[in-house]
């Protein structure tokens, strides 16, 4: 059953925020249905349009007709045939350099940040992943991109793997098995976490327990929480999936955690500890943004929320 | 589906057919047939004028380009819609997500509307809307986006623009009464709720 796509202006906010979730979670496939729809019912006697706007348009389109062999188009294909000639010799360079330099890693490469230090890497065939705190990824570079990408992960990252249909890029993280073609997402696997996340933000991925058949596909703006204790895999439609990897970016997002989690996440993002002197606030929520790299006015937000006062001596919060 | 004569379907078969040959004379009568509609159609689905006739435009133009690899089966209708599918689409979902169609919507729920009972449409609301903000010194336009369109705390707006959150209040509180002013002529109030 189609249904008639809503055109009409939504009557309350409440209208807007089910409209906007329900076109969100809808492919472009269902969109495009309910547009052609709309379209073969299209009424030209319907509005009035001012026939300025029409001729207008008709000569930026003539205008944009014949630009194939202008001047502006000119200068760029001088560009197209420099780049054709000093592209093999900047690639011819690179590999060179490449090679010279790691012979000397032959078995295997680990990098590894502790707690309140972040990485960026780029690996051998440019994918670019930012390593979070307390998080750890290792390869073999004679291995890797030949036949497959392989790596080892724990920890949080932020993975932008380079495309490529040929060589399947793997992580291999506990208990399970990340399959990925060519990708940007966030990925967390923590020894200390009961559950894996992965939120997609573009391209596809699979994921797949390494302890029974379970495995699911997914589409950007979907997360995929792994149980580590059962197996299983559930996904989660997401509405603002680059909040997993606002990280990254310099801020923490919180959306109605509890606050024992809000500070573990600090303790563990600045490598301090924490010690709360009124336990009954542990389990209260907390919905905002915090700086993750400004410790103070990370605690002046949680004092005014909590209504709260923190010290802070040698790298432990009162 | 509106009940389509057979000559137009002759006619439009021939054009298509001249098209694809690479008949400019067929593609401008295709223009002079369709693009008022398509514009119309467009500006459902787009949040301004500018929107809409850039989808139009990039819409024939693709015609243009594909000309010889059209189906001829294809009614011109049908073919117009290939072209402007994902244009539309993303389109549709910008608009539906945009923060200005809240504001848009909270302005005409019905106990907001003046006595006249006549309120502008979306793609108006938006151009005016723009047009005041532009008229704001840089920060209070920063500020003011940032809070009303974005729903982000005074707090988050200090820390982003590296300003006291004093200094956010106050560019706040000035920048929303210079546009209050300016969108009081219309008959236009942004919402002062709190949001859900």
């Amino acid at each position: 059953m189609s249904k008639q796509i809503p055109i009409r202006t939504p009557r309350s906010l409440k209208e807007l925020q089910e409209l906007r979730e329900e076109v969100n979670t809808l492919t472009d496939d269902r969109i495009e249905e309910m547009l052609q729809e709309a379209w073969s019912c299209e009424d030209e006697t319907s509005y009035s349009v001012d026939d300025e706007i029409i001729r207008r348009i008709k000569n930026n389109i003539d205008s944009n007709m014949g630009q194939n062999h202008r001047g502006k188009s000119l200068i760029i294909r001088w560009m197209q045939i420099a780049a054709t000639i000093l592209l093999p010799i900047f690639m011819v360079l690179a590999y060179y350099f490449y090679q010279e330099n790691t012979h000397i890693f032959s078995n295997e490469m680990i990098v590894a940040t502790g707690a309140g230090e972040r990485a960026n890497i780029i690996l051998p065939d440019g994918t670019k992943v930012g390593l979070n705190v307390n998080s750890s990824l290792s390869y073999h570079p004679k291995n890797y991109n030949r036949k497959e990408r392989n790596i080892q992960f724990t920890g949080e990252g932020y993975f932008k793997v380079h495309k490529n249909k040929e060589v399947p890029f793997l992580i291999n993280a506990r208990n399970l098995q990340v399959t990925v073609m060519g990708t940007t997402f966030n990925l967390r696997v923590r020894e200390t976490d009961n559950s894996a996340e992965l939120a997609l933000e573009e391209g596809s991925v699979k994921l797949s327990s390494t302890q029974n058949s379970r495995s699911v596909i997914l589409k950007p703006g979907q997360k995929a929480v792994f149980n580590q204790i059962t197996g299983q895999i559930e996904v989660v439609e997401e509405v603002h999936i680059e909040h997993y990897s606002a990280w990254q970016r310099g801020d923490l997002i919180f959306r109605n955690a509890k606050l024992v989690d809000v500070l573990k996440t600090l303790e563990d993002n600045y490598d301090i500890r924490i010690d709360i002197v009124n336990e009954n606030t542990l389990n209260e929520l907390f919905t905002g943004t915090l700086p993750a790299n400004n410790l103070n006015e990370a605690l002046e937000v949680l004092e005014r929320s909590f209504h709260m006062q923190a010290t802070l001596l040698n790298k432990v919060v009162y | 589906m509106p009940h389509r004569s057979p000559d137009i379907n002759i006619h439009e078969k021939q054009l298509i057919r001249n098209l694809k040959k690479g008949s400019y004379d067929a593609f401008n009568n295709i223009y002079a047939l369709y693009a008022k509609r398509l514009y119309v159609y467009c500006l459902k689905f787009t949040k301004s004028e500018e929107d809409a006739e850039e989808i139009v435009q990039d819409t024939f133009l693709k015609l243009w380009r594909n000309k010889a690899d059209i189906r001829q089966e294809e009614t011109v209708q049908s073919l117009l819609f290939i072209m402007a599918k994902h244009m539309l689409i993303n389109a549709y979902r910008a608009k539906v997500n945009h923060p200005i169609f809240e504001e848009y919507v909270e302005y005409i729920q019905p106990s907001s509307v003046e006595s006249t009972g006549y309120h502008i449409e979306y793609i108006d609301f938006v151009k005016i809307i723009d047009a005041a903000i532009q008229k704001l010194p840089v920060t209070q336009q920063e500020v003011i986006k940032m809070s009303r369109f974005h729903h982000l705390a005074n707090k988050e707006i200090a820390q982003k623009l590296s300003l006291s959150e004093q200094t956010v209040k106050n560019q706040l509180s000035v920048g929303l009464k210079t546009l209050q002013e300016y969108l009081s002529r219309f008959e236009i109030s942004l919402t002062n709720k709190k949001r859900y």
